[in-house]
């Protein structure tokens, strides 16, 4: 049996491990689109200002080498699933017996008809080699746009900002982080990323980026507003990578429809990572998401079910998320907002913390904790794992969260 | 594999587990040491108390452990006697292992800015929590012991009863 896997990071990474735990002899292959060893991508914002490089963002043990498996640098264009048949950019063909898509996730391009959007200075944050290329390109920059004020963006934000550049953030929404935060702890963030001297712009549209010599020279917005940059970051967003797969017969919705073994509609082709969509435990929704937890998890249930073991994908999260931005911890999972009534919600603020917890009727489905860390894992796997909790348990609950703004 | 075994019904709740703990991870391993280190060490297990019961709360490194499959750095690997251990130097301080911890062991030390676990201990033969335990309540024992002991109990309390 020959197992291919496509895709080049952590859901590839974990199927290939749990493979290779089932059958240490079988023929494995591994088809990659960035010509690099394996890398902790969510690290990329830290190569941008040098505070990390490259060498240093690499898995300590390139998985492919470690477990015994060919890598091909090449890209899939296509999968024949009546042959067995998958087509690479180079023009090769491979035959597989068994086949994982685990191509994660590309750059939203929805500015692609933005005015200017191919010019020099412009560039996406996805890959090892997109902060590669920003950061040689900033040495001749002085000022920065970043369009797009989610995770990426400001991440890339406070590296730029690091890194000596005047940064200007354009957000679309009314708060920026719009998917991990809800307006409170957006607006306590921006206001402290303000304090230190960045630009953030909400509710602003991108028109036209304007150059000058081929080059970048300054962001024009629907309000007429103008905005001075050297170089533009498009961070707005990423989608599942699924463009290669319209003619290979799979079901796909949002993302790839899996099931509880991450098999797709079509035998013998499994997927996992960024490109499946599952049910989110919070809210009962069908999503798709970015998060690394999440492709270790599903990569690591494909590759044992591809290989003969069993195994189920464990209750999953659209939002899990953790991160520090300008000094201070932003841990959110589950539905982080009410604007319907639906929830009843706690909230509490003060100084620097914050600390919200949402509940419906017997479950926490989402929590908020800013500034303050302590025991969020065992209140996100409330949330995860959808655990009844009784009228004094969800008054405990409440009391510990919101009494204790400061334990020692 | 040895685990650290709790018997709830012996803990006091007194503390002695984490001081003992934070002073194993101090730069000297001595208490007045400790307390003076510029940014004084974190405990990595915690007393908690739910009604009368209290007990220590620890890391289980677990075989199917939720913070290595957080980790977004490579920091967390789990290391050749099964226990889970963390590169200070790889570790950016995301959080991503705290929010990902069902027990709430994985602590955030804000000072120098990397999560803390427990990490057994690495330079001493029995853990400190486990060899500074007034009423031993913590106890290092062998997975496979720990059922015979529980084995052997029910006899001796079958036996007794026979009597």
């Amino acid at each position: 049996m020959e197992y291919l896997i496509v895709g080049g990071s952590i859901a590839a990474a974990s199927a290939l491990t749990a493979i290779r735990k089932n059958t240490p002899q079988a023929e494995v292959r591994v088809v990659a689109d960035e010509p690099v060893p394996f890398y902790y991508r969510p690290l990329i914002p830290y190569l941008l200002d040098g505070s990390r490089t490259a060498d240093e963002i690499l898995f300590a043990e390139h998985p492919p080498t470690v477990l015994g498996a060919e890598l091909l640098h090449d890209q899939c264009i296509g999968v024949e699933s009546k042959q067995h048949l998958v087509r690479l950019r180079s023009g090769r063909e491979l035959r597989y017996g068994k086949l994982l898509l685990a191509a994660g996730g590309a750059p939203v391009m929805l500015l692609d008809d933005l005015p200017g959007a191919k010019s020099e200075g412009v560039f996406a944050l996805r890959s090892l080699d997109d902060a590669v290329k920003i950061r040689q390109y900033l040495l001749h920059c002085k000022t920065v746009a970043i369009i797009g004020g989610g995770l990426v963006g400001i991440k890339a934000a406070e590296a730029l900002f690091r890194a000596g550049l005047s940064v200007t953030v354009i957000e679309q929404q009314p708060h920026i982080l719009a998917l991990r935060a809800d307006s409170f702890a957006a607006d306590a963030i921006a206001e402290r990323l303000r304090s230190k001297g960045m630009t953030l712009l909400t509710e602003e549209d991108s028109e036209e980026i304007v150059t000058s010599a081929g080059k970048v020279n300054t962001l024009r917005l629907a309000s007429g507003r103008t905005v001075t940059a050297d170089m533009v970051i498009l961070a707005v967003g990423v989608k599942p990578n699924i463009d290669f797969l319209k003619n290979a017969g799979l079901e796909i919705e949002h993302g790839i429809v899996v099931n509880q073994q991450m098999q797709s509609s079509v035998p013998d082709i499994y997927a996992a990572g960024d490109l499946i969509q599952f049910i989110d435990q919070a809210d009962g929704k069908t999503v798709v998401s970015g998060l690394w937890s999440n492709a270790v998890h599903s990569g690591r249930v494909a590759g044992c079910c591809m290989s003969g073991g069993r195994a189920v994908l464990p209750p999953l999260l659209s939002v899990m998320n953790s991160t520090e931005i300008a000094g201070l911890p932003l841990l959110s999972a589950g539905v982080l907002d009410d604007p319907q009534g639906r929830y009843t919600v706690f909230a509490e603020a003060c100084g620097n913390s914050y600390r919200k917890l949402l509940f419906d009727q017997n479950r926490l489905v989402g929590m908020i904790f800013l500034g303050q860390t302590e025991r969020a894992g065992v209140y996100a796997n409330l949330i995860r794992c959808q655990i009844p909790l009784e009228k004094s348990r969800r008054e405990q609950l409440v009391r510990e969260v919101m009494g204790a703004i400061k334990r020692v | 594999m040895q685990l650290i075994y709790v018997q709830t019904d012996r803990c006091l709740g007194c503390r002695t587990c984490e001081i003992q703990c934070r002073v194993e991870h101090a730069e000297e391993k001595n208490l007045f040491a400790a307390i003076r280190q510029i940014h004084p060490p974190k405990k990595r297990l915690f007393i908690e108390q739910q009604g009368k019961v209290k007990a220590p709360i620890l890391c289980h490194h677990c075989d199917d452990s939720p913070c290595m499959a957080a980790c977004i750095t490579g920091s967390l690997y789990r290391d050749e006697h099964g226990i889970v251990q963390r590169k200070d130097e790889l570790c950016i301080g995301c959080w991503s292992c705290i929010m990902a911890c069902p027990f709430g062991v994985v602590a955030r030390d804000a000072d120098v800015h990397v999560a803390v676990k427990c990490d057994r201990c690495p330079d001493r033969e029995i853990p400190a929590c486990v060899a500074s335990c007034p009423t031993k309540a913590l106890r290092l024992v062998d997975a496979d012991q720990l059922s015979k002991e529980r084995r052997q109990e029910i006899l001796f309390r079958g036996s007794s009863l026979a009597e």
